[in-house]
Order: C-alpha cells, then structure tokens, then sequence
C-alpha cells in the first residue's frame, strides 16, 4: 500500500460524505465523520473553493464541477458500453456490467439493470474486486500483458490454465465469487492488439443460472459492437 | 475567505489536472503542476484509494467514483431541465444554460449547446460569477430570499444601480445582459422558482452579437420553459 496523505484523505472523505448523504451542515459532518469541526470547516472552504461542493439553505450539497470532471471518464468507452448494454439487458432481463482495468483491480464502470424480475443483482458503480476474480475480472486478465499478470499473481491465484481457458472460450464464467447466489458470464472488449480494455459481465441470480450459457453469442456481439465503436472514435 | 487546507487543495489540483489531461504519470503531474514528485505521489495514491482516479498501463485517468458521486448532484433539477434544455435549443438554435445558486455566486451546471449556427457560445460547467454579474446571475439575484439578497447587496460596489436594476427584473420576469462577462455574448435569463417564489437555477440563452437583435423574441419561451419546469419540481402554478 502506497503512502497517503491524511489531510487529503479526509477531504475526499468529506466529500463522498456530502454526495452520498447531503445536504449537510458543518456541524453534522464533524459528529458523523468523528472530525474535529475546524477540520471541517477548512476543508469545506477548500472543496467549496473549487467547486466540489455547493451551499444550500440546508447545508452542503455535492458542486457542479463534479458533473463536468464525471464527463471526461472514458467517455467513448462510457457511452458506447450503456447503450449496447441498455439494449441486451432489455431483451435478455438480466443485469450487465462493464468493469475496466484499475492497477491489479477492476473497477464498476457502467451497469445496465433491467426491471424485469424481483430477483435481480445490482452492482454499485465505482466499486472494485482483483483482476483475478469473478468473471469480469477474469474476463480482462487472461486479455492483459504479461507484466500485469505477474503483478496479480504475486497476491492472488490466477493459473495459466485457467487464464488459457478464458483465451480458448473468448469468455469467462463464474459462480458464487463475489457474491454468494450470483453466477456470472463475462466478456473481454478488445483494443486492435488484442488486450482487454474492459469487460461486459451478465449477472443471473442462481435460479436463471441454468440458461446463462444461452447468452454467449449475445454477449460476444455485444463487446464486439462497443470494441468497433471505440475504434472509430 | 475562509482558511482552506493546503494539502486537501493540492489534492482537488491534482484530480483537475488528471481530468482534464490524464492519463498522467505521477511525473507528468509533477511537472505540470510544478509539485514535488513525492507529493504528487502520495496524492495521486489517496486519490487513487478512493476510486476517485483509475491507473491504466499508461497513467492515470479519472475514476468511476466519479461517476457515482455527479449522480447526487441536483438529479431531479438536472434531469427535468435537461429536456427542457434540449427543447429550447433546438427551437432557438442557440446555446442554453442552466445556473444555481452558490452562496454569493452563480454556477454553472448544465448546457446545451445548439449547432445550427457555427458562431456560437460555450460556458465551462462547473464555472462560476458573482450573482450580480450578468443575466444568469441577477435572475438568480431579483428572486433571492431577502438574506440572501440584502447580504449580497451589502458587498456590493454599486448597490443603488443593481437594486434598480433587480427590480426592472421583478418587473419583466426577465434579466437582460450585454458584453458582460465575455466580449461580444448577449444574455437573456429567466428565474425557475420554487414554491416560496424563489429562484433555485435560471435558465439563460446566450447568443453572439450578430444575433443579439432578436433575442428579446426568445423571451416567452424561455418563460414558459421555467414555468414548466417549476411546476414539474415544485407544482408551482404558471
């Protein structure tokens, strides 16, 4: 774990604090959070100064700077991914997911939740697993440099065969990985060279996992589809 | 002002530039930013441990942390505007933009920009003015709660002039702006208030000189888009 700066750390903690639950006063973030209240008061100024948070009658509220720099992650890859996403999750009724690359993990990019069934799974953007689990991790390690791979095994199991598998296939699979009851199929999206830019998982709840298989042309095409789309952007 | 955190802004420095020119190596941040390259480390790796920023092969680029958190930014305004955004550009083929209330200022958080013309005019989202200074900002201003705009007044140079001014607003429903706060960019803006009759944004259409002759022909429709859009918010009557 690399070194962090404490006072950065909690500035960041003040802001998620102010998105997830504002408005928010001073006051209350101080007692919530456990920091001192002139703490808090600097970093607000500091987060209000540039734009990352706004005042409101009732308090702090998350700042519209957020909503320009949100603009500017992977955009291409972003727009392309929900809506080929959108259209298989509306025609299969199960839930999609686009994970991409973050160091030795891979981070909820975009995810695309049909309301066709009670049961479904929901993943939450922005939230991280090793590259060596689940599906969607897989998906995007067995499509990775060699470097990479070696890095992920240094803490996690990744077998060669197992990556060889998912190269033979062109897909993944899962059970029970990341969350108990959820089975996973997922699908690397391609750059020219051949490496994994990102990967496309559908999520079944156990009970449909039996006709999860079903999807793989779907799934196939659809990564295919975002994978040209990205090249002529 | 009050006292900021010079490390928690280095930080908000650090994630801007990563935004606006990543992917970025905590070297190329560290020069660009004139920053000790141990520094920009340590911020990039707090940063990072928050999903604020992604590392690819090539550096690093923003996060999805991102993405989650804009989500909670004003989403009923945001969503219910945009559309009405979308619409008024297209009709008028000019540039729309939506401004809230912050503190004294006006920012700027959503815009449209129409491209049937090829002169037109970009806002930066995210940006910000003093609430007295142009179109946008005084049709947030003319329909402020007294507080607000008694302490807003109390800062400023020509107090008398601006409350007359406000006061022409009440009476149009509208502010009108000129060469303010770019050269050669006219300004039409009108309140979108809540139940109370204050405004919680404005909607301005912002034209370039050449057509600023017709932009008072703009007024009623963007009237009647910031009544629609109070009624669907708030259920304020037209």
């Amino acid at each position: 774990m690399p070194e962090i700066s404490k006072t950065a750390d909690q500035a960041l903690t003040v802001l998620l604090a102010v998105a997830e639950r504002g408005p928010l006063t001073p006051a209350e973030l101080a007692s919530t959070l456990g920091m001192n209240r002139t703490v808090v008061h600097r970093l607000l100024s500091t987060l209000h100064l540039r734009g990352f948070v706004a005042r409101s009658a009732d308090g702090y509220v998350p700042g519209a700077v957020l909503v320009s720099i949100a603009d500017r992650v992977q955009p291409a890859l972003r727009s392309t991914g929900r809506q080929v996403m959108r259209a298989v999750a509306d025609k299969v009724g199960e839930t999609l997911v686009l994970h991409v690359p973050d160091g030795e993990q891979a981070v909820v990019l975009e995810q695309a939740v049909p309301d066709r069934h009670i049961v479904r799974v929901e993943h939450e953007i922005g939230s991280r697993h090793p590259l060596a689990a689940g599906a969607s991790g897989r998906a995007i390690l067995a499509f990775s440099d060699t470097a990479l791979i070696d890095r992920v095994r240094r803490r996690h199991t990744a077998s060669e065969e197992t990556l060889q598998q998912v190269r033979e296939l062109g897909y993944a699979l899962s059970h029970d990985e990341l969350q108990n009851g959820v089975h996973g199929l997922a699908v690397p999206v391609l750059d020219p060279s051949g490496f994994a830019v990102a990967s496309m998982a559908m999520l079944v709840p156990v009970s449909r996992a039996a006709g999860l298989h079903e999807h793989t042309e779907t799934m196939l095409q659809a990564s295919a589809r975002v994978a040209r789309a990205l090249r002529t952007t | 002002m009050a006292e900021i955190s010079k490390t928690a802004d280095q930080a908000l420095t650090v994630l801007l530039e990563v935004s606006e020119h990543g992917p970025m190596t905590p070297a190329m941040v560290a020069r660009s930013l004139g920053m000790n390259r141990t520094v920009a480390h340590r911020l990039l790796s707090t940063l990072h441990s928050r999903g604020f920023i992604t590392r690819q092969s090539d550096g690093y680029v923003p996060g999805a942390m991102l993405v989650r958190i804009a989500d909670h930014v004003q989403p009923e305004l945001r969503t219910r505007a945009r559309e009405t955004m979308r619409v008024l550009a297209g009709e008028t083929g000019e540039t729309v933009v939506l401004h809230v209330p912050d503190g004294d200022d006006a920012l700027v958080l959503d815009q449209v920009v129409s491209d049937r013309n090829v002169v037109r005019v970009q806002h930066e989202i995210g940006s910000r003015h003093p609430m007295p200074v142009a179109a946008s900002g005084r049709a947030l201003l003319a329909f402020a709660t007294d507080t607000a705009a008694k302490r807003v007044l109390k800062r400023t140079e020509h107090a008398d002039g601006l409350a007359r001014q406000l006061e022409g607003v009440r009476q149009l429903g509208y502010a009108l702006s000129h060469d303010e706060l770019q050269q050669g960019v006219h300004g039409l803006a009108v309140p979108v208030l809540d139940a109370d009759t204050v405004a919680v944004a404005s909607l301005a259409i912002l034209v370039p000189v050449n057509r600023a002759n017709n932009l008072t022909d703009h007024a009623s429709a963007l009237l009647d888009a910031a009544a629609g859009l109070s009624r669907a918010l708030y259920g304020v009557p037209a």
